[in-house]
């Protein structure tokens, strides 16, 4: 995953578009080179105030700056060096639901705003540079910043629509599942391609009309760059009325479905309330052993088990494959002031994978485990007899995946699994709950058995071997 | 008064349209020139609507503190 140039530094293999400076780790913690072609707008950022302006409102990744003998690179020039505060858990766009990626192009723009206010500007609007910390969004790249030149256009314009209002438009006005496009399209859903798939309503919409359907006929119209030396202004005043224009139609776009069904969408009729009060009685005793500080919950519905690790004071990332459920969830967080879970889609039989240039700049799952504790509840008969994914891929995987292992194996006389096998050929002869286990005790040690009382259903406890 | 913004908002965009859509032509894109151009030619009527969205904030708080003091002035009388 990292380009090693000795054997304790790193730069980050992600981190090269932009010739103001880097990423890079040395012995595990991430730094940054700033190089010296940005040290006006870095003393700039510092001296005007706007640093602090934004750190005190949560809105940029605070840093320390550090001898500068520790950059990696000296060619290029180092002016400082800085050590950001640590993001634990790098989540990306086609991950997050509508209102997650709402509140980071909502967060992009504030920003700018501020910027603008202590004259500095974005020079880049990338949903990748937004990440989530303590359940809130934050920008983390303090390279970010330009000097603001009076007259200038926004240079971030086309890439913020790119990244944040057309995949939200596309939510809103389509379905849900559209964010996915941002997997094909790494920098942002192609404007022209957005305003094809959009329905004719949008068209009646302002900031729809303007931002992406008009924007992107005028990329097809205006493609020649010579176009560009016409002496034309942009006003500050009309600077500030695109960002307010962005502002209010972001603002206005909803998700599809109503929240209120939702809140039945996905209650859990597979478990007597004894049932279920037992098996979390049962996670919790394994939390208690493991004290994990990482937990992925795959699978994590609504986060319920999520919210018990979170309780245990574990930092959650609630996967689920339901961009609906993930939506739930993150509201929930969101209403409850939740800072350790961090709801993501993610369908684990098509996990995310590595992406972008030489398949280094954004990382698959894998790499960014491995997690200390993985919660696999109520998931194996949906791997095992739903997709066909024999056991001993199963607990491979998993084994690359975590430390610790929690997972609970549905047997073939539980009422989901008949559900499952009802209209199918049973062709799972292996799927036994001995098979289950002599295959996981390969990668495995089982630590605890319990069953889960009032179910045929039973929890495990494992260590990674 | 909002209304009147979004009419002002609604003229700058067809006549936007009308000049993007008259003028058709498909070539290769640079998707920068497009935006670039893009921002100036809407920059006039965005400036204007933002102009007029805040003299009408600045009408609201103005009003706003008025009335709290007209009525805290009623409040000490009575």
């Amino acid at each position: 995953m990292l380009q090693m140039r000795t054997s304790t530094e790193a730069v980050l293999p992600s981190s090269f578009r932009d010739p103001s400076g880097f990423l890079f780790r040395d012995n595990g913690i991430l730094y940054r080179q700033i190089n010296r072609v940005y040290q006006s707008q870095y003393e700039h950022l510092i001296r005007s105030g706007l640093y602090r302006a934004l750190i005190c409102d949560n809105l940029l990744v605070a840093h320390q700056e550090v001898p500068t003998e520790i950059a990696p690179v000296p060619q290029l020039n180092p002016y400082i060096v800085i050590r950001p505060e640590p993001i634990p858990f790098i989540s990306y766009p086609y991950e997050w639901s509508f209102s997650q990626l709402k509140a980071c192009a909502l967060l992009t723009l504030q920003v700018q705003k501020r910027a603008l206010d202590y004259g500095m500007t974005l020079k880049d609007a990338s949903a990748y540079n937004i990440q989530f910390k303590a359940g809130k969004p934050i920008l983390i790249d303090t390279l970010s910043f330009d000097r603001y030149q009076e007259g200038e256009p926004w240079a971030a314009y086309r890439q913020f629509c790119r990244h944040f209002l057309a995949p939200l438009a596309l939510m809103a006005y389509k379905d849900l599942r559209l964010n996915q496009l941002f997997r094909l399209y790494i920098d942002g859903l192609p404007l022209d391609l957005t305003s094809s798939l959009l329905p004719l309503s949008t068209y009646f919409r302002i900031s729809i009309l303007s931002h992406l359907h008009l924007h992107a006929r005028a990329q097809q119209v205006w493609s020649d760059p010579a176009t560009t030396r016409r002496r034309v202004r942009m006003s500050r005043r009309a600077l500030l009325g695109l960002i307010e224009s962005l502002e209010t139609g972001i603002h206005r776009l909803r998700p599809p479905a109503n929240p209120s069904i939702w809140s039945q969408y996905y209650e859990d009729h597979t478990y007597s309330r004894e049932a279920f009060s037992h098996k979390l009685a049962l996670v919790e005793a394994f939390l208690e052993i493991t004290q994990p500080q990482t937990v992925w919950d795959m699978g994590a519905n609504t986060g319920r088990v999520s919210q018990l690790a979170a309780r245990k004071g574990s930092l959650v990332i609630a996967f689920d494959a339901d961009p609906l459920c993930v939506e739930l969830t993150y509201r929930t967080c969101v209403e409850r002031g939740e800072a350790r879970i961090l709801p993501l889609y993610l369908d684990l039989t098509n996990p995310s994978p590595s992406l972008g240039w030489a398949h280094q700049e954004r990382l698959s799952l894998a790499e960014r485990g491995p997690v200390d504790m993985l919660l696999a509840l109520a998931l194996i008969h949906h791997l095992a007899l739903a997709n066909n994914v024999p056991l001993e891929k199963i607990a491979q995987f998993f084994h690359g995946l975590c430390r610790m292992l929690v997972i609970e194996f549905v047997p073939k006389q539980d009422a989901q699994v008949q559900r499952l096998l009802a209209v199918r050929t049973d062709i799972f002869p292996e799927y036994t709950q001995g098979t289950f286990e002599q295959v996981f005790e390969r990668y495995f040690l089982i630590e605890r058995i319990a069953r889960i009382r009032g179910t045929e259903r039973t929890l495990y406890l494992m260590r990674a071997k | 008064m909002r209304r009147f913004g979004e009419l002002i908002t609604w003229l700058g965009v067809l006549w936007l349209g009308q000049a993007l859509f008259a003028s058709a032509a498909w070539a290769y894109i640079d998707p920068g020139t497009g935006s670039y151009l893009f921002q100036l030619l809407m920059a006039g009527l965005l400036g204007a609507v933002f102009a007029v969205k805040m003299a009408w904030r600045n009408v609201k708080t103005y009003l706003a503190s008025w009335f709290a003091r007209h009525h805290a002035s009623d409040a000490d009388i009575h």
